[in-house]
């Protein structure tokens, strides 16, 4: 049977991924995606997570208006921008936008299939300028009545430090990371009205890891044990609370179908023996129209993601890398073993080779 | 004249071996027991005793359809790791013989060795990271307590990594 989002899920698919001259993204650096699970590994600073984040920048800008996203979206890349932010945020984009400068970056997020349409029909572009250090988004093509929501998943938990952020955010336009407000902002919200019998499925996966549900008062999370206890999400196991946010993102709807979700390094504090169960959830959401793309350090994770992959799933393996002359760039393939570089088994191999060069004596 | 022992079509060094499978000691305990299975020399090198099995080919880990074939594989070789030691240990213990030429002086000089188990593996698809993988799986079924009792390690490598521990020859003497 067909899923009854199917069409709407090829119309707003990632399929390909070119940027120009983006921080540490250089000179046409591509990917081509799978509708499924994208897996992109790499060693630090190849740019797995600005990747991410440019996607997701550019992606939750379809739904914005040009001015406010810009506003909304700067913050995402503060650590560049944080000299000239106040100085900015004022002003209108159109000042500085130039389509025909080359100091700019091009940023293309195709959609759907690439054969259609030409490359405006499909597009945004994304721009930095080195000089005044300010990203610029701008709108091409007639995109924008619609909704393409995405959720961003940082790196380290911040539903622990909820209390009060929110706030003094909106009333002082913090400089902070963007992904963060955003990813609380998701987190906050309340239960939708109906859930999909699949995704109460999945919750009740999740809470089984978690052992109860995440409760959301007084402006704080809490994880609600099965024997009724409150824990503040501050007090619950970091890797515990990788599965309650993801709880809590699938019963307030952030997390459905159409939807992509991004997250940087979902291993983050993960005992291994609970990586497989984490493949497996996403995988199954994968199955149900969700298009996620993960940055990972952790190769049991990469190899429990193709453990869980079934027939008709789509898995994609992404190395990010620097090449000869320091560009970075991505080689894509089907299975992990595939990879070809593999940073993950590179340096289990060459673990390995020293270990066994010591035993040897011939270190 | 030096002869390299010539294994899955290796050539691996023989300075301070002990052909055990070639034995009579291993001829003579295997009349009558086929489970009887022995790796294809012993060496001793740098302090330690390496216990040296090759083969050219190894079922594929990552298939599915071949688990049962890795298990047996993998059961068969720890076997011959296992039985290899217990032979070379009932020759300490004087339970049985060898003739003095066939056993090297070195075996008999060792003060606290090491134990390793060496796998080498000799076919296209035994990357570096397939044999760490394959080792992965020899350590979590090799006994607890055998390597306990022994302290012994178990390693895979295949042509390119043996040369460089030392285990087989990159040049014609």
């Amino acid at each position: 049977m067909t899923h009854p989002t199917c069409c709407y899920y090829k119309e707003t698919v990632l399929r390909r991924i070119v940027v120009n001259d983006f921080l540490t993204l250089q000179n046409g650096v591509e990917m081509n995606c799978v509708p499924g699970i994208n897996v992109i590994i790499g060693e630090n600073g190849t740019g797995k997570s600005t990747l991410m984040k440019l996607i997701y920048a550019v992606r939750t800008s379809f739904d914005t208006e040009v001015y406010g996203m810009a506003h909304g979206q700067m913050s995402l890349f503060v650590p560049f921008i944080d000299k000239n932010y106040d100085g900015v945020e004022h002003l209108p984009l159109r000042q500085y936008f130039d389509a025909d400068d080359e100091s700019t970056s091009d940023v293309w997020l195709m959609r759907g299939e690439l054969a259609k349409g030409s490359r405006y029909d499909y597009c945004r572009e994304a721009h930095i300028d080195d000089d005044k250090a300010v990203l610029y988004f701008d709108v091409l093509g007639a995109d924008n009545d619609e909704t393409h929501s995405a959720v961003f998943i940082p790196e380290k938990d911040i539903l622990s430090h909820s209390k009060g952020l929110l706030a003094l955010n909106t009333k002082r336009s913090i400089p902070f990371d963007k992904t963060y407000i955003d990813l609380l902002s998701s987190a906050e919200l309340g239960r939708i009205r109906e859930i999909p019998t699949y995704m109460i499925d999945l919750m009740k996966k999740l809470a089984q890891v978690t052992g109860g549900e995440v409760v959301y008062q007084n402006d704080q999370f809490y994880m609600k044990k099965a024997n009724g206890q409150l824990i503040p999400f501050s007090y619950e196991a970091s890797g515990l609370k990788r599965f309650g946010l993801l709880w809590q993102l699938i019963q307030n709807g952030q997390i459905q179908s159409g939807n992509v979700l991004f997250w940087d390094e979902p291993d983050n504090s993960l005992n291994p023996m609970l990586m497989s169960k984490l493949a497996e959830i996403l995988m199954e959401l994968s199955r149900h129209q969700i298009q996620i793309f993960i940055a990972t350090h952790n190769e049991t994770l990469a190899r429990c993601m193709a453990l869980h992959c079934k027939d008709g799933d789509s898995l994609m393996f992404h190395a990010m890398y620097r090449d000869e002359q320091q560009m970075i760039r991505i080689s894509s393939a089907p299975s992990f073993e595939q990879l070809d570089p593999n940073s993950l088994t590179g340096a289990r191999v060459k673990l390995y080779d020293a270990e066994m060069a010591k035993a040897f004596g011939y270190v | 004249m030096y002869e390299p022992i010539i294994e899955s079509g290796m050539r691996f060094d023989n300075a301070d071996a002990w052909r055990i499978e070639k034995s009579a000691l291993y001829t003579s305990l295997q009349k009558g027991n086929d489970g009887l299975k022995v790796v294809e020399f012993i060496r001793v090198k740098d302090g330690n005793y390496i216990f040296v099995e090759a083969k050219s080919s190894f079922p594929n880990l990552h298939n599915p359809d071949s688990k049962e074939n890795v298990e047996k594989n993998i059961n068969i070789i720890l076997n011959k790791f296992v039985h290899s030691l217990s032979m070379l240990s009932s020759v300490h213990l004087r339970v049985n013989d060898v003739p003095e030429t066939e056993m090297p002086d070195a075996f008999y000089q060792l003060s606290k060795p090491s134990i390793h188990f060496v796998l080498v593996l000799h076919f296209p698809e035994g990357t570096e990271s397939i044999c760490e993988e394959i080792r992965t799986v020899f350590t979590t079924k090799l006994s607890k307590e055998l390597m306990r009792i022994w302290r012994a390690k178990v390693w895979v490598m295949n042509e390119h990594q043996a040369q460089k521990m030392g285990l087989v020859l990159t040049h014609l003497i």
